[in-house]
Parts: structure tokens; C-alpha cells; sequence
């Protein structure tokens, strides 16, 4: 486990979903730091204007949709490498595809139990979190 | 060897000679003829000997010709102008070559003119029937309607008919044998003829320089073009075995236009579908939000349960019926957008001025907690559903309630007008409105612009909904992006309805 927590920039516009992820993630690991936002303009502002570890987003968004944000995320020199996570309720081939196509790093589909959720948070942590292993490009911050 | 009779080889010669020969005097009286000659005439010497050659010729004007052509002394070696028309014993006549031959004495004087008559009726007929044949082609050629055309090795036109020279537009009454290929591509060109090659443009250098190139080296696929007046063609070019080339042009137009409908139709379906996938993904996924929720919260009120946390417990059966409530809204919301037909078959005179003031009595409630106003202009009437143009109406009017800005009461303005048997209604407010960029997604189903249901409450159907009603009448709806003010949708619907089918 690391010393100084990581920032993970929630964008869900569902507040039931968001209230299910920021949930899981508090009961596995108090290190992290949830920052929720409801679209890509927020998302885009929070991303400009502070650090963030990762990004953990739906794809089905109010106004300017995920996968425009993948892209101007991507775009963006200061975020072109960050880990972008898509959580969302799709599992249709074609969204992934696209998810990917954009720029998203991994995809996973919205569970519907807590012990799903808490499996998902587990898995983020051990897999994003812990590993040693950086997409290139990126420093270790620590 | 006995000597020689000359006269009994000439008089042997002269009856078994397989023309026939007829000498006549000066005073045009038949004074001999061999056998082949009373054979071919038809008479036994006795009828024949003596009598005025007039006799044999079938009518007197083929004999008066004879008498001129003789005065002028035409040549007779060429069968058209000294070919007559005989007549036999039996009625029957024939065509026939006359050669002539004076008989001249020592003294110069003409004695007689021996005549070889030269049955030539089947020649005749093969010139005639040629000429027939021929006249039927050219006539063929003229009647049909692709246009043809036969230029020689020079690229020089050779033949062409009416339709060649109709299809050559501009460049059409230029045209006679001799003129070039390359110049009846110039002078159409100049004239306007080819929408890819407008004169003085580099394209049409190349389209014209495409088009020698295959009159030239034709690969022997034909090729098809676009004309003036939106017309297409079918230009073959076929180099024939002697050098010449041969151009065929075959007006495709309808063919063309009715394979461009079917590509616009295709991809209409096409886009169809892709709306319907797009349909189909929204709603499950609009559908599957709630449910998931709701197993999320029946596990969470189980755990809460156990674990006797009251407070926690009542909040989350209160997020459990939320999300029943919020399914059962979704499918409200689909059941209505599914009721409405793609096509409307009960059609009637609709007043909308009447539509209107009946949406503003609906929403009266709404508008009077928002402090709305509303002004209403003129209004035209059209055909149509009443109750659709109700609803969709009552969306917009709706929406422009909903989505009022916080600093000022809303004012929405309702007015129409009608041009070109199109009538144009238009819903304006003075609210949020909405992004540019949103333009077109607004109208898809389940498409929110605002997160929070609490503030601005609805599915995200209302605008889905009007587009449908709007479609269903043969019309179209879309947002007023140069609209600031506030938002500004325009419906565009046909006056009068075609029937439907």
C-alpha cells in the first residue's frame, strides 16, 4: 500500500451509481481519494486544474457524451497517459470497441450487487494501485 | 481445210448469240432479229419482223426516252442511262441493257443499228432491293432513339442520325461529315454541354482529354456521363474491324436517377437502423439502470437490516421505491413513444390556434407556478392529427416551461406562419436553453442534458416524442442554434398530406 493517496476523478451523472462506487471504494482502501463530478465539461475543469491518479468514468453522459470525453482527455498533453477506466452499464461488443478506440484503458460493466462492487474496488486497487507495472511514460509518483 | 464462209459463221454466230440482238432501220422498223430475241419477246418471227421497234419498249414514255437518249447519244456502256423498260408478246416486262451498233457503208451513211438487249431485271431488282435495304437502315437509324454515330480512321464523322445530333447539344448543328470527334467534344464543351468539363476549367481539360482518349483507344466498356440538364448518358465506343469507330449513346437518365433514389433509400434505411440501434441501446440502458438499482438496494436494506442501522435503512427503501417509480416512468415513457404510427391514416382539417390554446389550458397549473406568460401570434390550420399535434405542442410549450431560466420569469412566444404549402410553427423562450452542440442528440430518446432529475424532472423523451409526431406528418423539427435568447424550436409540417397508401 502506498503512503500518499491516490486521486481517482469519478465521473458518473448518476448519483445512485456514484454513491454505489464511492461506497465500495471507502470500505476497501481509505487511501484513495474520490473525486466525484457529474459530466465531461466538470470532468474536463477538474482534470486542468488539479492531479489526478486515475480516471473512472460512464461512458452514457448528460450533454457532451464519454466518449468525447476519452477523446479531448487523450487530446490534452497533461492527461494524454493518464489510466482511464470506463465503468458503465453497456456490455455491447460495439461501446467497448469504441470505449477503447477513444482511448480507454480498461472496461469493466456496472455490477448490480455490493459484492460485486466491493470486488470491482478490490480489483481496481490491486490492479492500478499496487502494481508496479506504469503504462510507459508514466513516473512513479509515490 | 475448206475455205472459210465468213457469212455462215457470222449468220451461226449471230443465231445462236445468247442476247438477244434486233437491228432496226432508220425508220425505226424491225427489220431482223435472232432467236434469242423472239425468244425473249415472245413472238414467232412472222409478228415480229417489220413492225416498229416502238413494239417492244413498254410504254411510251420509256420509248420517247430511248428516242432522246439516242439523240443525245449517252453512253451506253453505263447501265444507268441506257437501261429501258420492255415489254413481252405476253404483257410481261423486263428490265434491259440496250447496246447499239450502227451499221455505216462505204459512203458513211447509216444503214441500220443492231441492238443487244441485255436482260437485266435481276440485276435491277438486287439494286433496287439494295437500295430498300439501305433506305430501311437509314430510316431505322433516324427513328431510333440512341443516338449513332460512324467516324472514319481520320476521327472524321461519317454517319450519324437525328439522336447524335440531338445528344451533341450544343455542338449539334455543327454537325456534317468531315468534322472531327475532338471538335464536337470542343464545341459542346463550349457550350455548356458537360457539367464536368464547364469550359476554362483544369477538370474538364482532363474530362475532355478521358473522353478522346477513350474514342480513341476504346477499352469496349461502356461508359456513362453527365449531360446538361441533369442527364446521363451511355457513351460506347467501338473501334469496328475497318478502322472506323463507331459511337453509341444511350440516354440513362431514368436509369441513373432511379439508381441514385435507390442509393438515398438504402442509406435512409441504413440511417434508420442506426437510429434503432441507438434506440435500442438507450432504453436498455435506461431500463437496466433502475433494476440494477434496485437489487443494489434490496441487498443494501438486507445488510442494513442485519446490522440494525435504522437510518440507513429507511433512506435506502426510499432509494428502492425511487428507482420503481423511475422504471415504471421509463416504460410509461416508451409505451407512448411506441403508439405513435410511422404513418397517421386518419387525417383531418387541424386549426392550430385551437391545438395551442388547448395545450395552454393543460399546462395552465405549470405555467401559473412559474409565472409564465405566453404570446401566441397567428396561427394556420393544416392537415392532420389533432391530438399528436396536441402532444407535441405540449412538449415544447412544456419544455420552454421546465427549462426556465432562474433570474427571470419565462415568456414563450407561439406563432406560425405558412410558405410553399409548408407551415412553420415555431416555440421560443427566454430560458437555459441549449448548447449548439446538442443539436441534433436532443432529439434522440432518452437524451438528457441536465443530470439532475430532481430539478429538471423527465425520462428524456419529450423531444424524441415531438420529432416522432413531427416525422409521422411528413415534417421535421430542429433546434434554432442562432437563437440566443433562449431556445428557439421550429416544426416544419406539410399544409396538405399526401395520402397515404
Amino acid at each position: 500500500m502506498t503512503s500518499t493517496p491516490k486521486r481517482l476523478l469519478l465521473v458518473e451523472d448518476d448519483a445512485h451509481d456514484a454513491r454505489f462506487v464511492m461506497r465500495a471504494f471507502a470500505q476497501i482502501d481509505k487511501s484513495i481519494e474520490l473525486v466525484l463530478v457529474t459530466d465531461a465539461d466538470e470532468a474536463v475543469e477538474q482534470l486542468s486544474s488539479g492531479h489526478f491518479d486515475y480516471v473512472l468514468m460512464d461512458i452514457k453522459l448528460p450533454g457532451s457524451d464519454g466518449i468525447e470525453l476519452l477523446r479531448r482527455v487523450r487530446k490534452s498533453r497533461a492527461t494524454a497517459l493518464i489510466p482511464i477506466i470506463v465503468l458503465t452499464s453497456s456490455i455491447n461488443p460495439a461501446d467497448v470497441l469504441h470505449c477503447y478506440g477513444a482511448g480507454a484503458n480498461a472496461y469493466a460493466a456496472k455490477p448490480s450487487s455490493v459484492i460485486e462492487y466491493r470486488r470491482f474496488a478490490e480489483a481496481f486497487i490491486r490492479f492500478w494501485v499496487e502494481s508496479t507495472i506504469l503504462p510507459p511514460g508514466m513516473s512513479a509518483r509515490r | 481445210m475448206a475455205a472459210l464462209n465468213e457469212d455462215l459463221v457470222f449468220k451461226a454466230l449471230y443465231e445462236t448469240f445468247p442476247d438477244p440482238v434486233i437491228i432496226i432501220d432508220a425508220e425505226r422498223i424491225i427489220r431482223s432479229a435472232n432467236n434469242a430475241a423472239l425468244r425473249q419477246f415472245g413472238y414467232p418471227a412472222a409478228e415480229f419482223i417489220d413492225r416498229s421497234v416502238r413494239l417492244i419498249y413498254a410504254t411510251d414514255a420509256e420509248y420517247a426516252k430511248r428516242l432522246q437518249n439516242r439523240a443525245a447519244r449517252v453512253d451506253e456502256t453505263a447501265p444507268r442511262t441506257s437501261n429501258y423498260l420492255y415489254i413481252r408478246r405476253d404483257g410481261s416486262t423486263f428490265s434491259g441493257h440496250l447496246r447499239t451498233t450502227p451499221l455505216i457503208n462505204d459512203q458513211g451513211e447509216e444503214l441500220a443499228l443492231i441492238g443487244i438487249i441485255r436482260d437485266v431485271s435481276d440485276l435491277t431488282e438486287a439494286v433496287s432491293e439494295r437500295q430498300k435495304a439501305s433506305e430501311m437502315l437509314n430510316a431505322a437509324l433516324e427513328a431510333m432513339p440512341e443516338g449513332f454515330a460512324i467516324f472514319d480512321r481520320e476521327e472524321r464523322l461519317v454517319v450519324y442520325n437525328r439522336a447524335y445530333q440531338a445528344i451533341c447539344g450544343p455542338a449539334g448543328p455543327a454537325l456534317k461529315p468531315g468534322i472531327t470527334a475532338e471538335e464536337i467534344l470542343l464545341l459542346a464543351r463550349q457550350g455548356g454541354h458537360y457539367p464536368d468539363a464547364l469550359p476554362g476549367t483544369r477538370e474538364g481539360n482532363e474530362w475532355i482529354a478521358s473522353r478522346l482518349r477513350d474514342f480513341r483507344y476504346p477499352d469496349g466498356k461502356p461508359k456513362i456521363h453527365r449531360y446538361a440538364d441533369d442527364r446521363w448518358l451511355r457513351v460506347e465506343n467501338i473501334k469496328a474491324k475497318d478502322g472506323n469507330t463507331v459511337v453509341a449513346r444511350v440516354d440513362v437518365t431514368d436509369l441513373k436517377r432511379a439508381e441514385l433514389a435507390l442509393e438515398r433509400q438504402r442509406q435512409e434505411l441504413e440511417h434508420k437502423n442506426e437510429a434503432l440501434d441507438q434506440f435500442t441501446a438507450t432504453v436498455s440502458h435506461d431500463l437496466k439502470a433502475p433494476l440494477r438499482h434496485i437489487s443494489m438496494f434490496s441487498e443494501m436494506i438486507e445488510d442494513d437490516l442485519k446490522a440494525g442501522n435504522q437510518t440507513e435503512l429507511a433512506e435506502n427503501a426510499r432509494h428502492l421505491r425511487d428507482s420503481v417509480r423511475r422504471m415504471n416512468r421509463v416504460v410509461d415513457s416508451l409505451l407512448d413513444y411506441a403508439q405513435i404510427a410511422h404513418r397517421i391514416t386518419d387525417w383531418t382539417q387541424v386549426r392550430l390556434s385551437d391545438v395551442v390554446s388547448e395545450t395552454l389550458t393543460i399546462l395552465a397549473g405549470d405555467a401559473n407556478d412559474a409565472n409564465a406568460t405566453f404570446e401566441v401570434g397567428p396561427l394556420p390550420e393544416l392537415e392532420g392529427d389533432p391530438e399528436l399535434l396536441r402532444r407535441l405542442v405540449q412538449n415544447l410549450v412544456g419544455n420552454a416551461i421546465k427549462y426556465r431560466h432562474a433570474d427571470r420569469p419565462p415568456v414563450i412566444r407561439i406563432h406560425g406562419s405558412v410558405l410553399h404549402q409548408t407551415v412553420e410553427l415555431v416555440v421560443e423562450d427566454n430560458g437555459i436553453g441549449i448548447d449548439p452542440r446538442f443539436a441534433t442528440r436532443i432529439f434522440e430518446v432518452f437524451q438528457r442534458l441536465h443530470k439532475d432529475e430532481t430539478v429538471y424532472g423527465g425520462t428524456g423523451i419529450g423531444l424524441s416524442l415531438a420529432k416522432r409526431i413531427a416525422e409521422s406528418h411528413g415534417g421535421s423539427i430542429c433546434l434554432d442554434t442562432s437563437f440566443r435568447e433562449g431556445a428557439r424550436f421550429i416544426v416544419l409540417l406539410p399544409r396538405w398530406l399526401r395520402k397515404a397508401k
